[in-house]
Formats: structure tokens, sequence, C-alpha cells
């Protein structure tokens, strides 16, 4: 075994004097990525909608191995932009249908119900949706749950 | 009391990821930090491409790209390529639920893996982190890469020091990530 102790470029560099401090790093990065924020909207709205068409495409068939992986991406997606920018339930719903999905992938089931109902919630949770009452909120988040329960459970794999 | 400070301006960075809005808002947190707009192509190949006439000094790579698994390039970076790109710090980026990926390429050479929706302030520990760090390098028949079992030891002392830090400023130490920040199964 080769043991080596390279110094990179990027260690040099940061070493430099001046430079910036953690806080001041980490606020100027959050104030960037905020001015995005209304893009970001677009993008999930956009997400949301090709979760939809794909899901009416499918016609109640089942879902093919290509289809899971790019249902996947994009609940990865928005799983990633609706955390950056703290929209929680939306989070939440998200990440629920990427659950689901490797349950379903694990399982080998090609069932599209369950996929079908967590895009509907997307929806409501989506940017520029009416605002739901917090208990809403929780009662769609925890039928959620059950379904992903359900697929996930031993008599599935 | 400030957190540690870092001098990353000229520090170039490549970003491979096929979703290129959130590269981008990656990308913006760099800036944020001081650093150059990143490089960002969708796909290994590009990546590939693009590292046979560039030596970035940072690579954040996703876990999952659309055309070959992420811990394929970063073997291929680690085995293939010429010093000083080999021993370039790789930063995965994994998605809720890649957790093989992250597996695959934490065994095939990456430093760090940062579990997306990614903050500004991980993505900045990390990166101090890899920067201040005196992490070795590992060679052997089945493995290239950073050393895995760095703990949560601090960097020794003065390493990569600068003039007018000190030990109560804590600009000299940067303490690792919390591994279960990490994300599941990386394991030191």
């Amino acid at each position: 075994m080769l043991r080596r102790f390279p110094k990179g470029r990027l260690a040099v560099l940061a070493a430099r004097s001046g430079g910036i401090s953690s806080e001041d790093a980490v606020a100027a990065a959050a104030q960037n990525v905020e001015q995005m924020r209304d893009e970001s909207d677009k993008v999930l709205t956009q997400t949301v909608g090709a979760l939809e068409a794909m899901i009416a495409a499918l016609r109640g068939d089942a879902l093919s191995e290509g289809a899971l992986a790019q249902l996947h991406a994009d609940a990865d997606r928005i799983v990633s932009l609706s955390g950056m920018f703290g929209l929680e339930t939306l989070n939440r719903v998200a990440r629920s249908l990427c659950d689901l999905l490797s349950a379903l992938s694990a399982a080998h089931i090609h069932d599209s119900s369950g996929v079908v109902v967590h895009v509907r919630a997307l929806r409501l949770m989506a940017p520029g949706a009416p605002a739901m009452t917090p208990d809403a909120e929780a009662t769609i988040l925890a039928e959620l749950a059950k379904l992903v329960r359900h697929y996930d459970a031993p008599t599935h794999s | 009391m400030s957190g540690p400070r870092l001098n990353l301006r000229d520090v170039k960075t490549l970003i491979v990821d096929r979703d290129h809005f959130t590269a981008s808002l990656v990308g913006q947190m760099l800036r944020g930090f001081g650093m150059e707009g990143p490089a960002i192509l969708g796909t290994a190949a590009a990546a590939r491409l693009y590292l046979k006439s560039a030596a970035p000094d940072l690579i954040l790579v996703e876990a999952v790209l659309p055309d070959e698994p992420s811990h394929e390039l970063i073997a291929w970076i680690r085995h293939a390529t010429p010093e000083p790109l080999r021993f370039v710090p790789i930063i995965v980026l994994s998605g809720y639920t890649q957790l093989s990926a992250v597996r695959a390429a934490r065994d095939a050479g990456a430093h760090f893996v940062v579990k997306k929706p990614v903050s500004p302030k991980a993505l900045f520990e990390r990166i101090a982190w890899v920067a201040r760090s005196e992490r070795p390098f590992l060679e052997t028949e089945s493995f290239a890469g950073p050393d895995r079992r760095f703990g949560t030891k601090d960097p020794p002392d003065g390493a990569y020091k600068r003039p007018g830090d000190d030990e109560k400023g804590g600009a000299a130490k940067t303490a690792a990530p919390a591994q279960s920040a990490l994300g599941k199964g990386f394991a030191t």
C-alpha cells in the first residue's frame, strides 16, 4: 500500500491570507440562492407537471423500470429544491414518493396507483397552490405514509 | 466566535450533475463562498472529455449520472488521470435515496458525501475540511483515494495555518463534519 500526502491546489489557495469567514460565506451563499427562489418555484411546478404527464400517459398500465427511474429522478429533484427553499410539506410528500418508489423497485412491484396518489398530493402542495390548513396537510401526509407502509410490507418483498 | 476563514478566490470547480438547475444553485453557493463560477456538465462522458484538458481544484459530482454510475467516473479520475488531478478533492452530492450509489462512490475514492438538499453551511464545512485537513491518500491494487480512517480528528496543529489564525478564533482548525450528516453508509 502506498501512502501519500499530496498538497492540492485547493489547500494552497485556501491557506492564503484574506478570504472569508464561514459565517459570511454561508450568509452570502444563502443570499445568492434566495435570489433564485422564483425560478425554483417555476422549476418545481414544471417538474410536478412532468410527473402528472408521465402518470397520465401510463393510463393505469404497469410502471416500467424506465418510468420508475424517471419518476425517481423527478421526485429527487423536488426533494432537493423544496428542501433548499424550506417548502417543508412539499418536501415531505416528495420524500414519501421516493420511499414508495424505492419500495416498489425493491419488491419488483409495478402498480402505479400509489404513485398517482402521491403525484396528486404534490400538486396540492406545489408553489402557487391554494394554502391548506395544517390539519389537512397532516391528514394527507399520514395517508401517504400508510400507502408507503403498505408497499413496504414484508408480504411484498 | 468566528468560524474558519478560507480564501477560495481563484478556486476552479467542476460540477457534474444531470440536473442543471440544481447544479446552478450549488454554483451560486460557491460564488457566495468567493469561488469562481463553476463549470457545469451533465454527463460523465462530458466530464471525462473536460478533464483531459482542464484541472479543476474541486469536483462535485452527483451520485447518479445519466450515462454511467458516478463511482466509475471517480475511479477513472483516481486511477487513469495524471497527478495532480488524480488527487483532486471529490465531493459526492447524493439524492434522497441513493444509498448504494453513495457506498460505491465512497469505495471509488470520493472524499465526502453531501446529501441533498445541499445547504450552504454543510457544503462550506466540507470544503473547509477538505482544504485544511492533511488526510493521506492511499493507493492499493483495489483502491485509490483518501484514507477513510480519518474519524473526527482535526487537522494537525498548524496544518495550512495562516498568519493571524489562532486557536481561540477557531480559524486554524476545522472539525470533521459529523458522520451523521454524511448519509447512511458513509462509514469511516
